[in-house]
């Protein structure tokens, strides 16, 4: 999977499942203060996370992970 | 669906300095509890002049929810205080190695649910004394992940940890960075028991509208977006105060259904919890232990 069909589908699913307004997805966005995206939003991103893309996501690594474009890096780099 | 929730009126503390709480222990190996209960019962008309706040919201679900006249709704509000105090206290009675008789007609629930490969969820709210069920629904086979305020004493959460370390449980602490969510996460996916509030905000603002005592009131989301989200089974436990070391839990099986999009499981889902809470909070009127105004819109 090329970096451009991830971002294509963590966008898809933050459309569809979250229902987080598409405007709001830009690169540098940030996942909390830009794009919305709160404490519960993370249940179903870790479980989305693991379906699409077949790796669990860790806490730690996770916290690095600040804007849309590092959340697709860091996915970039599990699946790679 | 999804509106925000501000129940932030409530610290989820147990009140007390941690030294108050290591004398109360202290207290608890040396005195009867019937004594304890007495010298509280002087305390609690204190409590109810200091927590105006408290006072006025119990004042008011016993007048416009169980529709109580005035000078019963006054002595509910004391009885509600006092039985208050009683499941703090017995909280430090486990503590301090006191004994509590448990009785529940619907253990098999538990039992069955842990015969299954896959994990489930108990949903607890603030009725009763749900710390208990720690104490007295023991697995057998699963470890049991109970979500905890983290804002606790040491006093406190060393305690907890001591005795429910002993039955196969352990403690997940609410966190800034989300580890809570991660360990929940796997803990279900290797089939493990949790147990999350399904009444007050832990996290996320977000929030489902439920029918509750003939009006629409705010429950929290994450319980039943956790649940939906797994597709695991939830039971909503109570552990309700029966005696003066006697506690009845009532495990109550809820039902969603799973072909209907996500957005309707979790209403159907919260909905049904709302239900079960309702019925057993009017059959308990006294144990219903939110402070503040639980339908503010």
């Amino acid at each position: 999977m090329n970096r451009q069909e991830i971002e294509a589908k963590v966008k898809e699913f933050l459309i569809d499942d979250l229902e987080i307004d598409e405007e709001k997805i830009q690169p540098e966005a940030r996942l909390k203060e830009d794009i919305g995206i709160d404490s519960l939003d993370f249940v179903d991103i870790v479980v989305i996370v693991e379906k699409k893309f077949g790796f669990k996501i860790k806490t730690e690594e996770m916290a690095k992970v600040k804007t849309f474009s590092q959340f697709c890096d860091y996915i970039e780099t599990k699946i790679a | 669906m999804a509106d925000t929730l501000q129940h932030n009126d409530w610290s989820g503390k147990t009140d007390g300095q941690p030294w108050m709480q290591r004398s109360l222990i202290a207290m608890f190996r040396v005195l009867p509890l019937w004594l304890l209960y007495g010298l509280m019962a002087l305390v609690v008309p204190f409590y109810m002049i200091f927590n105006k706040k408290g006072y006025r919201a119990m004042y008011s679900f016993f007048r416009e929810r169980m529709g109580y006249g005035g000078c019963k709704s006054f002595w509910s509000v004391y009885a509600n205080h006092f039985r208050f105090g009683q499941v703090v206290l017995d909280r430090f009675g486990v503590y301090a190695g006191k004994k509590y008789h448990f009785v529940s007609e619907e253990q098999h629930v538990f039992d069955e649910k842990e015969t299954h490969e896959k994990g489930f969820v108990m949903l607890s709210s603030h009725v009763g004394n749900y710390e208990m069920a720690g104490y007295s629904l023991k697995p057998k086979s699963k470890r049991y992940n109970a979500l905890v305020f983290a804002g606790e004493t040491e006093t406190v959460m060393e305690n907890r940890q001591r005795i429910l370390s002993q039955n196969n449980v352990r403690m997940v602490p609410v966190k800034d960075d989300l580890s809570h969510l991660f360990l929940l996460n796997t803990a279900l996916d290797d089939g493990e028991i949790i147990s999350m509030p399904a009444d007050r905000i832990f996290g996320s603002q977000k929030s489902v509208d439920c029918q509750f005592f003939g009006q629409m009131a705010k429950f929290p989301l994450g319980a039943f977006a956790m649940v939906t989200q797994k597709e695991v089974d939830a039971i909503a436990v109570f552990v309700m105060k029966k005696g003066l070391r006697t506690y009845h839990i009532h495990l109550r099986e809820l039902q969603y259904d799973r072909s209907l999009s996500r957005r309707e499981q979790m209403s159907q889902l919260a909905q049904s919890f709302a239900t079960e809470l309702e019925n057993m909070v009017r059959r308990y009127p006294t144990q219903w232990f939110n402070y503040y105004d639980f339908w503010k819109r």
